[in-house]
Order: structure tokens, then C-alpha cells, then sequence
């Protein structure tokens, strides 16, 4: 049976906006405590950082990196449909590059 | 609101300094109640400025009605123009055009205008009763004004008193709901006719002869005048002039502008250019804006290009002082050098302490109350220890600013009152503040500023006094010739602060020669723009009650630059001698890169430190490859036999000495004539000459590339063209156009990003597109390999490519042979537009006065040959059209029949430098922005391509795709520059959405050719399409047979020989209307546009009926280096058309050779309130282009006509309007008004219930025509 919040306007398929949104807040919740990449619409574009928490349909992370170094360090709350593009650090998969120092591997 | 203004052109003497320059027979606008005060001031003052003689600015705020009672007190008849409004165009447009009544106003009289404005900005206003060029014209004498349009519930006050005022070119805007702001009006303008005190024309101390003056409100502070100073022993005796021109400590303040603020006061400065002839470069230290105010995607940029009545609103990001809170005194000036020397220079005045009137600068003149603004924090009030800005600076007036405190090595040891207002984290070089951390992590270079011999070129032209920056680490490498000599490029990441060791290395003496009279250059400093650094301490500049950031010869000195964001290339250059030696090479970039990017040597993969190419390798991001291309005139040289390049009329004149280079190289198309043909459609080629010296970037295909553009000196504009690749004008806006052109002046910055696109190896021309340039040698080429070459890495996130097997191509000395391709392969059910074009030597007639071009050179469509050829058919440029997605195959014939005017020594119009260089018979066309294959269809014989122009009596088939809505593009000759392009060997190709066809516009039937024509689609609404091309340099002979010798202003003798990019007639579409034709009397000069009294002109006349879509597709194909405006009476649209965040506008500046634009007129024809009658269309450079004819009409009909076809609906939106039309009466009667419930449903969203409707009820058709697809 397909839970009712899934159900779109009255056509009987799944919402997909709502699929992709638990799923996408799924993904962070499950890696609370690791390392993400996300681009996002709002400034300041870009953080790298530990992933806090995951509060309803909000990603809490604190930032090593941003595109602007004075919100290097500082703690994000920002809103899952506002992330564009993300990428979490597991274990077996490729580390996120510190973009802090000039050279890297 | 209705605000009401009585508005009075008035004579008035207007002194532009303390130093009595004044213009005699200046005029202004001012209001009715300050007429009296004005008048009296000027008499009582006759050799000293007064406040209230400035441009007039009103405001009113968004939404508000403006009713202006103009009376004319001058003695020939005037009106206000005014740009970006809405007005009724038979009584508000403030000329006399066409068919419409006169709205101009007689000596004596008056009238009232109406204007609506409904979005905030700049509404230039001025004069078009008198247009004249010369001296005997209005606006060159002032005659010009703004409307301010503020937001909605806007008041505004004066920043002294605080009282609200009724006009000022200052004024603090205040509103309900957003922040306070300080308000400037900025207008720069040229050409003013400024006498000294004695009435006679001003005359330089340094060159002892006359020299012109370039003004800001009225208002100039020119060089001379400060120098006589120093040379009568009045200050600072031992000085050169112009390290301290903008110093105030020497001189107290200037009397241009000085915007004053509190740190972080929110500035809007309206930047408008009022004057009539040059474009300008706006630049202001220590800041940075959005490019478009009210878009966040759009570029940052310190510095701004301005044509002739046009406008800018330039609102500094972080408010006054930037994001580091600096405080002090930040200039702002025109960067073309010899207007700032002569005047065109102000500044931006950072208070860290309240001003309230008490307070006195160290001269002892008054530092007038600042009113703060209500909605900040209180500055705190200067005390003794902390006196604040510029009194803690222990300066001497009458001598030069002291150095800064920390930074000089060796030097003195700062004050206690200095201290106490250092910032607690003060380093050398960021004294006063500094935004860096402990964190931050730091980038250190130690530059050494030298002279040496630079030579540019394989013919010996060189330069004895090259002066460039060099890395200390360097500089032996570079003198002894291991290294080259470019202007230097370092590199920094986002987040650094970059710390320098600055030496002056230089001779303290420069010139001697044809081009400069000795002049001591004994100091020398770096000034950065884009960065964040302290503007006290660390500008490398001496401005106002600042230190003198610089150091003599043989010292060290530090400075700060902390780049916060990624930025584009960031200039830099030297700004205590720049007049003198900045054209000698004094300029550099440091690029701020991506955070975490390291750069390579493409060449040896290597790590760099310095060098205007890198591979810049990102973890991130895809890496990428960088040029950087430093464009420059005035590029003092000699020849081989130490002959001077074009020297100037005497020693040190600005009057465009010299030639031009790209980093310090140039190659002259003069010397790649190859004998015994000489013919030009091989100078590109390296297969006969080899590669030119000038940048050559190699990449291999599909990389990604950043092209940091950057023009380092010293006067000109120019206009960077590439072939086939194309990038978005705003880097980081997708929304804005896609560019294949860029004009720039100086200190102006472009990234132009892009992905190389092609197959195979092919080169692709990179020009500066005016002949001059060309000629002169600014042009090189792209080169890119499909597989690995052993001399160049590949980009290490790239795949690696095969190794190539063959050999590279190498100079020959022999002409290359034909590009064989003939036929060309597409995909499946495409489809190809194809063309027959004729390039054909025939006369054109610009106008019905007789002045023709006798050696036209035209592309016509084969069809209409015989009509050209037999007179019946005055051509016309070729204008061509093709849809969104489909193939363009020219088919090219060249008929030429080798004729020309001269035999190998083109003359007037002239290039600097002038040679042997014959015409060619040969022929291509090269078409901008398209999808080809650069090696058979880019129309260009250039590099290792084969040969794609023709001779006489052949055939050559360009295959092009359209893969974006472009819109207007330039197709152009590519066989010989400097013969054929300005004879008229140029078109237009248009893009056109998919479906569309192109219908005559008075008989609707398809066309393939013409500028006037409907484009009907299927799905969107048809539009009137205009299409204009503007261009200059031609070569006209009157009826006579006698040549035209232009600029030649109308009745005055000018005794002034124009300079190079200003020779030529001009053009829209081979045609003008010279006022020369029109009027004999100066009397009748407000008549001049007038069909009544002469007919209409011979310019195309675009016919629309009320309400009608219409985009008016402009392109510049040709020919000179002068950029112009174009404007549009009545009608405003987007500065970028598919960005609707971006600027409405009425006057689109910098156009020049390679431009393109679409505007798509907002509301169609007639405007918002669908007015009827004529609209002009013109160039806005009142010197010289409208008295040379560069103007014509847009008529809107107000009945229906044989001559224009109406517009037609698809019946989906017939039905749909005239629903729309009936239900809205109904919404807006009483009875539901009464009722408090209905709400006008918007356009958009009735259009969204109809579809909806429309989909309920069709339904079933879909559904049985589905069902009869699938069966």
C-alpha cells in the first residue's frame, strides 16, 4: 500500500518531490558525523564540513571550508531542497580535498 | 505623485576651478527658484567656482508623475530629452523629429513636459534643440541634467544641514523600510570649451603648449595648474608634478568632487557620462560593485567603461571603506591618463570620526559638518589622541604627504597620535586596518619595478625605456635576455593575504626623445585594484590627506593585499608617474584563484611562481589553462633605424603618440606582405610567414580555458575579438549573452571562460577588431592539437590523448593551399538554409544628397546582382536570417574586380603608421558567435588552417550552425582589413527562434534578405524585426566627386586634425543623414531632424503600429577604435535581453568594431502607453556621429496603412485577449469594486486558467489524436 503523503494530486503516483526528499535527508541522517560537500543556491555556495545533525527537513553542518574564509569554522543550518549538489566522505569512498593550503594528493 | 519642476536653460559663465579655467559661454540647467542666486553668485565670483553652478539633478521616486515647466532663456531654441522615462512623444520628447510637433522651446519661451518613471535609477536628460558638435553647440557647454528615481517613499536631504532639498547633484536618500544611502551624481563630460583666467586656451607649464580639459560637474582639476605652483617655488619645491597632483597636502582639496561618508555608509554614486565625444573609464580605489545593481549573479567590477549619455549606478559593495572599514581617501578618476592629467579626477572621503563643522583639515579650511546617516551607528567623536582621519597624519601642508608609518624599510618611526589609531593587528602595510587574521594564511613576493630595452617585434621595433615589474627572483634572468619580457603575472588564492616587498629600481628620469620631454620619475609605487587593503597605507598611490604609499629609486617598501573572494585578473600598476611611464609597460596582474588552486608551467609542468600563461590545478574544480592578454597604445617606439612610430605633434602630447602592443608584442600586418603578390588575405597565415610573436596559446581541444583580459595603457579603446569560441559576458551569470567580442578600456578586467571546442588542429584568430589595432599588430592566435604534442602537458584531470605521430606544420613561405571541403555531412532531417552570396565592387549611396562610396564593396544575395549592378537596387548590407537549429551554408562568389582608390598607400581614412599595403581581390566571410569547423568554414586564412578566402571568379561554401538564440551577429570580410570592411564588406546574420518565417512588412510574403521585416512563429507572438548596422571609417565622395574629409564640424573651422579613430563618415545600414545636407543656417539647427521641413531621412525609416513587438537587432561591423552609444527615444529595454534582472536602459554604450546587441523593446512600439509618432534612433556621441548623419527614425503609426502589414494574432490568443480585455472591464466596474472581492486577475495568472480550461476542454481531440498516431 502506498503511504498517502506520496500520493501526488489525485493521479495515483508517488510524489517524487517528496521521495527525494526523504531520501536525500535519509542519506544525511545516515552519515551524521561525516565529512559532506555540498553546493548549495544560497551564499555562501559551497561548504565542506561535518554533517551535525539532520533536524526535519535541515542539515545541520559545521564548516571547515566555505567559499568565503570568514565562515571557515562556522555552524550551517541549511534547508535539503536548497542543496544543488552534495557528496558524502564514507569510508572506502574518495576523501573530500582540503582547499585550504594550497597542495593537495 | 505629481512633482512639478520649473526648469530654466540659462547662459552662464561657468569657472571650473580656483584657478579661473572657466567656460565663457557655458549653459546649464537650473531651477526657476535658484535662477537669481545663481546669476548674482557668478557675477559677485567671475574667477571662482560656485556651488550651485552644477549639472541639475532632481529625483522623484518610483512611480511618481514629473511635470516640468521648461522655459529657454538661451538665444537659439533648446529642450530636455530625457532617457529611460515614459512620455508622450509628440509633446514630451524635448526635439523636433520627424513628423512630430516641436518640442523644443524658442528663446523666450516655454513648455511643460510630462514624464513617468517607474523604476529606480538614472534619467540623463539634455538638449537636442541644438546638437551641434562644435563649440556652437549646447551639451558640449553643459546643457545636461538628470531626473534621480529613488524607491517608492523616498525623501532626500542635504548631507550638511540635513534639510530636505528640492535639487543637487549630493543628497542623502532616506526611506521607511530601506537603508539610508549617500547619493552622488558623477558627471563626466569633455570637449567643454575651458579658457584660462586670462580667456586664452589653456597652455601646459610641462609642454608649453595648449592642452584640453576633461571635467566632472563642471568641474576640473587639471594638472597644470597645480604644477605652475611648484614651479613658481608657491609649494613643494622640490617636486616633479604629477606624484603630487592629487595630493592635498600640497594643495588642500581639488575642486572637483569629493563624496564624503562615514565608514560603511551605504553609496549609490549615478554615475552618468554628460559629455559628447570619448568613452570613459570610471575607476574608484578601494571599491567594487555589482556590474548590475539588483542582480547577485553579476560580475564585480572597480572599474567602468562610459560612452556619451549613458549611465551607471555604481553602489560599492560593504558601503564606504569596503569590507576592511578603511577610512581615508579613495580617488576616483578617469583612467585614459591624459584626462586625469588634464582634470578628470575626484575622490571618495572616508570619516572614522563625526563631523559637525568644528573641525578644521591641516591646512585650516573647515571640514564641513556630515550629517550622519539616522539609520547608523554614531561615529565616535575625534579627540586628541585620536583626532581621526587626516588629522593623526603628521603631514606639513605646502609639502608632499609624509610616508606611511611601518612600512618602509629604513624608514621613521610612526607617531604616538599614529599609533593610537593603529589597528590591533597592524603589520606593515595594513596599518590602519587590516581584515586578515592570525589564520589567514600568507603569500609572499618581492617585485622590483626596472628599465630596460623591450624589443616588440621581428622588425625591430622596441621601445629604449621599456619599464616593467619583475619578481626580484627574476630580474637577472630578464635583463640578461634568458627570459622574456612580459608584463608580469603572479598568482594568489582566495582567502590569502599577499604580502610584497616593493623595490624601486628605475632611473629617476624618463624621456628625452620625439615622444617626452625629460621628466624626473623618481618615485613608484604598486596599486592594486579588487583587493582589500589598507587605502592610507598601502594603495601605492598619494591622494588627498593620504600618505604617499610609494618609495624613491633604491627603496623597499611593504604592502597588504588581502584577496577575500575569487576574483578575475586584478590589475596593477603604478600610479605616481603613470602619465609618464605606464605605456612604457607599467602594469601586471595578480589572478586570484580558486581556493586551493596550485599553477604549472604548461610548458614543463612545473610548478611557477610568475608568467602570463599557467595550468591552474584545482581538486575541486576542472582544472584549467590561463592566458593573460595586457592590450596597449600609446606604446612609445622606435624602429630599427630608431626612427619614432608615430610620434606626436611635439614632445609629451597626448595627441595618440606612438603605436599599440599585446604584452609587449606586436606584429604589423604592414610586414607580412609577402612578394611578388603582396596580397593581404595571407598576413594571418603561418604557413607563409610563421606564427606572429604576439601570445599564442595552445590548449588541446575540449580544455577548459580562462582568458584574463586586461588593458594596461594608456588612452584608447579596444575591442578584443575571437574566432569560434564563446564565452558568457558575466562569467558567473548564465543568464547573461553569450560574447565573442569585448570592448575594454583601460584598467578594465575581463575573465572570458570557455571550453575549447573543435576537432582535429585548427588555430583560431584572437584580434583587437578596429583597423588600427589590427594594423598596428594586435592580433595573435589560439592554437589547439587534437592528439599530445611532445612540447605541451596536458591538463593532469584530462585523459590523456594519443601521442600525434605527424610532424607539426612549419612555414613554408608559400601560400596554403584552398580548404577543399565542399560538401559537408548533417544529420538526419536537418536542416540547411542555404545562401548564394555575391561579394561585388559597387557604388553605394549613403544618401539622396549624392555623397556616395564609388568603390563599394558589398556580399549581396545572387538574386538581386543584376538590380545592384544596373542602379535599380541601392544596396543595402546583407542581412540574413536562420532559425534555431537548422544549417547555414553560405555559398560565396567573388566578383570583385580589383579597383580601389589608390595603388598601395591607402590615405584618409589613415592608420597610424601608414604603408605600402595594395588591396586584395580575394574575398571570405567570417561570421561571429556560430557553431563551424574552424578548419573549412571560419572565413579566415589564419595560422596553420588552410586558405578559406577566394580570388576573382571563385566559389567557397561556409557550412555554420545555429545552436542559440544569438540574435544579431556580424559577418565580415577576412581577406583584407584595412581595403575592404570599411567600403561596406560586412552583414548580419540573425537568429531567429525555431519555426519562424520572415515576411515582408507590407506585403507579408517570405523575404530572404532586408532590415525591416515580420518574424512569425508558431508559438510565439510575431514581432517587427529592425536591424541596424553602425559603422564608421567610410570613405565618401560628395556629388562632386570630391572627397569627403570627415570629422568636419558644421559651421566652425576646425583647425584640429582629427585623430586616427575618429577619420571617416559613418553609417546605418551605407546610409546617413549629414546635417550638412539638411541646413545651411545655424538658426535652423533645431529643425534638423524634422520631416516636415526636409523629408524624411535617408536612414531606414522602421514603420510599427502602436503596441507592436519590436526588436531592433544592432550590430558595428567597422571599422575604427572609437566606441559609440546607441539610443532610442521613448523605448527602454534589458541590458541583457534574456536577464531580467538586468538594467533597463534606453542608451547602450561601447559599441565597437565586433559589438552585437538585441534590444527587444519593453511594451512594444510607441512604449508603455502605446503612443504614436517618431521615434529617433541615433548614436548618443554628439561629437561627431548625429551632425555626420548617424541618426533615423522609428514611426509609429497611429492608423492603419498600405505601406505596413499589421501584426497578426494566432486565433488561441485573439480569442484569449479579447476574453481578457471583456472580463477585465467587468473586474474593474463599480459594482465589484464596491464589493471589496474581486482582485484583477493578472495577465499571467488568467493566461494559466485559460490553459487550463483550454486543456479540460481539448482533451478528448488529444486523446483520439494520439490514439490515431498509435493505430
Amino acid at each position: 500500500m502506498i503511504d498517502d503523503s506520496l500520493i501526488s494530486l489525485g493521479n495515483d503516483q508517488p510524489d517524487i518531490n517528496a521521495i527525494r526528499q526523504s531520501v536525500v535527508t535519509q542519506e544525511f541522517e545516515d552519515n551524521i558525523g561525516k565529512r559532506a560537500f555540498i553546493l548549495i543556491f544560497p551564499y555562501p555556495f559551497m561548504i565542506i564540513g561535518e554533517i551535525i545533525d539532520v533536524m526535519s527537513d535541515y542539515l545541520i553542518i559545521k564548516a571547515e571550508v566555505t567559499n568565503v574564509t570568514e565562515l571557515d569554522g562556522e555552524e550551517f543550518r541549511v534547508h535539503i531542497d536548497d542543496i544543488e549538489v552534495f557528496y558524502i566522505e564514507k569510508n572506502l569512498s574518495r576523501p573530500i580535498p582540503d582547499i585550504r593550503n594550497g597542495h593537495h594528493d | 505623485m505629481i512633482r512639478k519642476y520649473h526648469i530654466v536653460a540659462i547662459p552662464i559663465r561657468i569657472v571650473v576651478n580656483r584657478f579661473g579655467d572657466h567656460d565663457p559661454n557655458g549653459m546649464m540647467y537650473v531651477l526657476k527658484e535658484n535662477e537669481d542666486i545663481v546669476k548674482k553668485k557668478v557675477e559677485l565670483n567671475p574667477f571662482s567656482t560656485v556651488d550651485l553652478v552644477e549639472p541639475l539633478v532632481i529625483r522623484a521616486n518610483v512611480g511618481d508623475t514629473i511635470e516640468i515647466l521648461f522655459e529657454n532663456q538661451l538665444p537659439f531654441n533648446t529642450g530636455i530629452h530625457i532617457q529611460n522615462a515614459e512620455y508622450d512623444v509628440m509633446t514630451s520628447d524635448g526635439a523636433f523629429v520627424g513628423l512630430n510637433r516641436n518640442t523644443t522651446v524658442q528663446p523666450g519661451k516655454s513648455i511643460i513636459y510630462k514624464w513617468s518613471v517607474d523604476f529606480e535609477g538614472i534619467n540623463f536628460f539634455s538638449d537636442l534643440g541644438n546638437p551641434l558638435s562644435s563649440e556652437l553647440g549646447s551639451n558640449v557647454h553643459g546643457l545636461f541634467g538628470a531626473l534621480f528615481v529613488e524607491p517608492r517613499g523616498s525623501w532626500w536631504t542635504d548631507p550638511v544641514t540635513g534639510k530636505p532639498i528640492n535639487s543637487g547633484v549630493f543628497a542623502d536618500v532616506h526611506n521607511p523600510l530601506l537603508p539610508s544611502y549617500r547619493e552622488f551624481g558623477w558627471f563626466f563630460h569633455d570637449e567643454m570649451e575651458v579658457d584660462d583666467l586670462t580667456g586664452q586656451k589653456p597652455i601646459s607649464p610641462h609642454t608649453l603648449q595648449p592642452e584640453a580639459t576633461h571635467l566632472i560637474n563642471y568641474r576640473s582639476e587639471p594638472m597644470r595648474n597645480r604644477l605652475r605652483l611648484i614651479q613658481e617655488g608657491v609649494v613643494c619645491p622640490d617636486c616633479e608634478g604629477e606624484e603630487v597632483h592629487h595630493d592635498s597636502w600640497v594643495f588642500g582639496d581639488p575642486d572637483t568632487p569629493i563624496l564624503r561618508a562615514y565608514v560603511g555608509d551605504p553609496i549609490k554614486i549615478r554615475l552618468v557620462h554628460g559629455g559628447t565625444k570619448e568613452t570613459h573609464s570610471f575607476h574608484y580605489h578601494l571599491h567594487q560593485w555589482l556590474f548590475e545593481m539588483n542582480d547577485s549573479d553579476s560580475e564585480i567590477v572597480d572599474v567602468q567603461a562610459i560612452s556619451p549619455q549613458n549611465q551607471y549606478t555604481v553602489s560599492p559593495a560593504y558601503g564606504a571603506g569596503s569590507l576592511q572599514g578603511a577610512f581615508g581617501d579613495a580617488i576616483i578618476h578617469c583612467h585614459l591618463y591624459p584626462h586625469f592629467g588634464e582634470g578628470m579626477w575626484g575622490m571618495q572621503r572616508t570619516f572614522n570620526t563625526l563631523q559637525d563643522g568644528s573641525m578644521c583639515y591641516p591646512n585650516g579650511v573647515q571640514i564641513k559638518a556630515l550629517q550622519p546617516l539616522p539609520d547608523r551607528p554614531l561615529p565616535p567623536k575625534p579627540t586628541l589622541e585620536k583626532p581621526g582621519f587626516p588629522n593623526f597624519i603628521p603631514g606639513i601642508p605646502g609639502f608632499k604627504a609624509p610616508r606611511p608609518p611601518l612600512g618602509i624599510i629604513g624608514g621613521r618611526k610612526p607617531t604616538e597620535i599614529e599609533k593610537n589609531q593603529f589597528a590591533p593587528n597592524a603589520v606593515p602595510g595594513a596599518v590602519f586596518v587590516n581584515p586578515t587574521t592570525d589564520e589567514t594564511p600568507i603569500r609572499e613576493f618581492h617585485v622590483v619595478l626596472i628599465q630596460m630595452p623591450i624589443v616588440y617585434n621581428n622588425e625591430g621595433w622596441y621601445d629604449p625605456e621599456g619599464r616593467l615589474y619583475v619578481l626580484a627572483e627574476d630580474e637577472e634572468a630578464v635583463r640578461s635576455g634568458k627570459k622574456k619580457p612580459e608584463p608580469l603575472v603572479i598568482r594568489a588564492n582566495a582567502g590569502e593575504a599577499i604580502r610584497f616587498k616593493f623595490t624601486n629600481k628605475l632611473p629617476e628620469t624618463i624621456g628625452g626623445n620625439a615622444f617626452q620631454l625629460v621628466t624626473r620619475t623618481y618615485e613608484a609605487g604598486m596599486h592594486v585594484h579588487f583587493v582589500k587593503f589598507d587605502v592610507l597605507v598601502s594603495d601605492g598611490a598619494n591622494v588627498g590627506w593620504n600618505y604617499d604609499s610609494s618609495v624613491l629609486s633604491g627603496e623597499t617598501i611593504e604592502y597588504q593585499w588581502f584577496a577575500d573572494v575569487e576574483l578575475k585578473s586584478t590589475f596593477w600598476h603604478d600610479h605616481l608617474f603613470a602619465n609618464e611611464h605606464q605605456l612604457h609597460g607599467v602594469f601586471s596582474s595578480i589572478n586570484i584563484e580558486p581556493r586551493g588552486s596550485y599553477y604549472l608551467n604548461p610548458y614543463t609542468g612545473e610548478e611557477m611562481n610568475s608568467g602570463t600563461q599557467a595550468m591552474i590545478i584545482n581538486p575541486l574544480i576542472p582544472d584549467f589553462r590561463e592566458i593573460n592578454l595586457f592590450v596597449h597604445d600609446f606604446a612609445l617606439l622606435f624602429d630599427k633605424d630608431d626612427k619614432p612610430l608615430n610620434p606626436p605633434p611635439f614632445p609629451s602630447s597626448p595627441d595618440d603618440p606612438g603605436v599599440m602592443a599585446v604584452n609587449y608584442r606586436n606584429e604589423p600586418i604592414q610586414f607580412r606582405l609577402k612578394e611578388p603578390h603582396c596580397d593581404p588575405a595571407y598576413v594571418f597565415s603561418s604557413w607563409v610567414h610563421g606564427d606572429p610573436v604576439t601570445p599564442l596559446l595552445e590548449t588541446y581541444n575540449g580544455d577548459p580555458v580562462r582568458v584574463r583580459l586586461i588593458q594596461g595603457a594608456q588612452e584608447e579603446s579596444h575591442s578584443f575579438n575571437l574566432h569560434r569560441q564563446r564565452w558568457h559576458r558575466e562569467r558567473g551569470d548564465l543568464d547573461s549573452e553569450l560574447d565573442q567580442q569585448q570592448h575594454i578600456v583601460i584598467a578594465e578586467t575581463f575573465t572570458l571562460e570557455f571550453n575549447m571546442e573543435g576537432e582535429g588542429d585548427f588555430d583560431m584568430l584572437y584580434h583587437f577588431g578596429s583597423v588600427d589595432d589590427i594594423w598596428l599588430g594586435n592580433w595573435g592566435i589560439f592554437r589547439s592539437f587534437g592528439k599530445r604534442v611532445p612540447h605541451l602537458k596536458p591538463l593532469p584531470d584530462r585523459e590523456q590523448l594519443p601521442l600525434r605521430e605527424k610532424p607539426l606544420p612549419k612555414k613554408t613561405g608559400k601560400v596554403p593551399p584552398l580548404v577543399s571541403q565542399s560538401e559537408f555531412e548533417y544529420p538526419k532531417n536537418a536542416k540547411v538554409r542555404k545562401y548564394d552570396v555575391v561579394a561585388l565592387n559597387t557604388k553605394i549611396e549613403y544618401n539622396d544628397y549624392g555623397d556616395h562610396d564609388p568603390f563599394g564593396i558589398v556580399f549581396a544575395l545572387e538574386k538581386d546582382v543584376d538590380a545592384i549592378l544596373s542602379g535599380k537596387l541601392n544596396p543595402e548590407p546583407l542581412i540574413i536570417r536562420a532559425n534555431v537549429g537548422e544549417f547555414v551554408e553560405i555559398k560565396l562568389m567573388n566578383c570583385l574586380k580589383d579597383i580601389d582608390h589608390h595603388n598601395g598607400r591607402h590615405g584618409y581614412p589613415e592608420v597610424p603608421v601608414e604603408a605600402f599595403f595594395p588591396p586584395s581581390n580575394r574575398i571570405s566571410m567570417h561570421a561571429q558567435l556560430l557553431v563551424y569547423d574552424v578548419r573549412h568554414s571560419d572565413g579566415a586564412t589564419v595560422g596553420f588552417n588552410c586558405d578559406q578566402t577566394i580570388g576573382p571568379g571563385e566559389c567557397i561554401t561556409y557550412s555554420w550552425y545555429i545552436d542559440q538564440p544569438i540574435g544579431s551577429v556580424n559577418l565580415w570580410d577576412m581577406a583584407d582589413i584595412r581595403n575592404h570592411r570599411h567600403h561596406g564588406a560586412f552583414g548580419m546574420l540573425i537568429t531567429e527562434p525555431r519555426g519562424s518565417q520572415y515576411l515582408n512588412h507590407k506585403t507579408r510574403k517570405e523575404v530572404e534578405t532586408g532590415s525591416q521585416v515580420i518574424i512569425s512563429t508558431p508559438l510565439l507572438p510575431e514581432f517587427r524585426e529592425f536591424s541596424l548596422l553602425m559603422h564608421d571609417g567610410v570613405r565618401l565622395v560628395d556629388k562632386n566627386g570630391k572627397l569627403i574629409i570627415d570629422p568636419q564640424p558644421l559651421f566652425v573651422i576646425d583647425e584640429e586634425f582629427p585623430d586616427f579613430e575618429d577619420q571617416g563618415s559613418r553609417g546605418f545600414n551605407y546610409r546617413n543623414e549629414r546635417f550638412s545636407n539638411r541646413i545651411k543656417k545655424f538658426n535652423e539647427v533645431y529643425k534638423v531632424f524634422s520631416s516636415r521641413v526636409f523629408g524624411d531621412p535617408s536612414t531606414p525609416l522602421f514603420l510599427a503600429y502602436p503596441g507592436d513587438p519590436v526588436v531592433i537587432r544592432f550590430t558595428f561591423p567597422a571599422d575604427k577604435p572609437r566606441a559609440h552609444s546607441f539610443a532610442v527615444h521613448g523605448h527602454i529595454f534589458h541590458r541583457s535581453k534574456d536577464d531580467i534582472n538586468s538594467s533597463l536602459i534606453s542608451v547602450e554604450g561601447q559599441n565597437t568594431v565586433g559589438s552585437n546587441d538585441n534590444f527587444h523593446l519593453l511594451y512594444g512600439a510607441g512604449g508603455l502607453f502605446s503612443k504614436p509618432g517618431d521615434y529617433m534612433y541615433r548614436s548618443g556621441n554628439i561629437r561627431w556621429d548625429i551632425e555626420l548623419g548617424l541618426w533615423g527614425i522609428m514611426r509609429v503609426l497611429r492608423n492603419r496603412k498600405n505601406l505596413l502589414a499589421p501584426l497578426k494574432m494566432n486565433k488561441w490568443k485573439q480569442n484569449n485577449t479579447l476574453n481578457y480585455q471583456l472580463d477585465r472591464k467587468n473586474l474593474n466596474s463599480k459594482k465589484f469594486q464596491k464589493k471589496g472581492r474581486v482582485k484583477i486577475t493578472s495577465r499571467r495568472s488568467y493566461k494559466r486558467k485559460i490553459i487550463k480550461q483550454n486543456r479540460a476542454t481539448s482533451t478528448p481531440k488529444h486523446q483520439n489524436r494520439d490514439e490515431g498516431v498509435q493505430s
